[in-house]
């Protein structure tokens, strides 16, 4: 959980920071304002309760196929086909 | 295709970068749905309006909005909401019964009509459609639907020959609504209208028909006998009140301005609560 008690700009960071926390289940991010997303997300997780959420989509082969609970308001989502990008996700998963 | 399985809640509310919302058929399992304030959605899918599990649904102040689905069969729905969405006009077919108990907001949409199939929403309790200028009509099956407790139609200017039409229809169908609370405020109601909400709907105990033109309260109003609440404020025009059935307990009355002393004597001799009568 990342909830700094005042509002925090990120201009650079790690995008791929989550890859080492494939485990993560649950990720809550607050009042923190990214200027770009994450390039990876754990596919364990249960729930991402993200405010201002910076991407216009999930990262690439990001299927989190146990998540209860998405939690994206005030996001930059386009959710154009997001699932569509999943689906291929599971594919490639089944694949490998 | 068993996708999202566990996938319950989405909350993508105050995305301005939405404007439609995808095939999720895939999360079947989805309860909650909410995407208030989304300005430049436009679209859903169709598949959202056939998800099994559906409880809540709302997209409030979506104001370029225009149509939610053409068709919907949402069987666990209690709560549906489109406040706000200023240029949504289009309520989907009701493909099937839908017989959960139902609260829908729709205030200030561009709705003119209902379809036929809105029958189907048997478990339809409360609906709030204020400000809704367009509506045209409300249909006698929509009336008397069997679980619809409150209806608000505030400021539905249009609508107040639904209820003489309805009268009409009513003596054939013999059925009885089981409305409880009626606000009809700001409609332009005339004594007719008013005579045929009171003749046709005889389980309201709640009724607001305050900021209307008619002159005068009908005498069947007296066989109201679940009647608690009446709000007539702001009838300006308001000149007769005959009596009153035994079930009031609260009756406003403020700004009425023509009233006859015999009418605000009626009111007086009857009331618990009336305050500032000729403020």
């Amino acid at each position: 959980m990342l909830h700094p008690p005042k509002q925090e700009k990120v201009d650079y960071w790690a995008y791929s920071a989550f890859k080492k926390m494939k485990n993560l289940r649950i990720l809550i991010v607050r009042n923190t304002l990214f200027s770009s997303g994450p390039s990876y997300l754990p596919n364990n997780l249960r729930l991402l309760d993200w405010k201002c959420y910076p991407s216009k989509d999930f990262p690439p082969n990001f299927y989190p196929y146990r998540i209860v609970d998405f939690k994206l308001p005030h996001s930059s989502m386009i959710l154009k086909k997001p699932f569509q990008v999943h689906l291929l996700a599971i594919r490639i998963y089944k694949l490998t | 295709m068993q996708i999202f399985e566990d996938l319950t809640f989405i909350n993508l509310s105050h995305s301005q970068s939405i404007t439609q919302v995808p095939d999720l058929s895939g999360a079947k399992n989805l309860r909650v749905f909410t995407l208030d304030k989304c300005h430049k959605l436009v679209r859903f899918d169709i598949s959202i309006g056939f998800m099994p599990n559906m409880v809540y649904l709302s997209a409030s102040e979506c104001t370029e909005l225009k149509s939610f689905v053409p068709k919907m069969y949402l069987p666990s729905l209690q709560v549906l909401s489109f406040n706000y969405c200023k240029k949504f006009e289009h309520f989907p077919q009701v493909m099937q019964k839908m017989d959960k108990p139902l609260k829908i907001h729709m205030i200030s949409n561009a709705i003119k009509e209902f379809p036929k199939s809105i029958a189907n929403l048997t478990g339809l309790e409360y609906i709030d459609m204020s400000i809704c200028k367009g509506l045209e009509d409300l249909s006698s099956s929509f009336l008397l639907l069997p679980r619809l407790v409150t209806l608000k139609i505030d400021g539905c200017s249009q609508l107040g020959q639904s209820f003489q039409r309805f009268n009409e229809r009513h003596s054939v169908a013999n059925k009885y609504s089981n409305l409880e609370a009626l606000h009809f405020s700001e409609a332009n109601l005339s004594d007719e209208d008013v005579n045929a909400i009171i003749e046709n709907f005889p389980k309201l105990a709640y009724l607001k028909v305050s900021h209307n033109g008619f002159v005068s309260l009908p005498n069947c109003i007296r066989g109201s006998m679940h009647l608690k609440s009446l709000d007539v404020s702001f009838c300006r025009n308001l000149t007769e009140v005959s009596e009153l059935p035994l079930s009031i307990q609260k009756i406003d009355a403020r700004h009425c301005k023509s009233l006859t002393l015999d009418a605000s004597s009626v009111l007086w001799s009857k009331v618990l609560l009336l305050s500032a009568l000729f403020r």
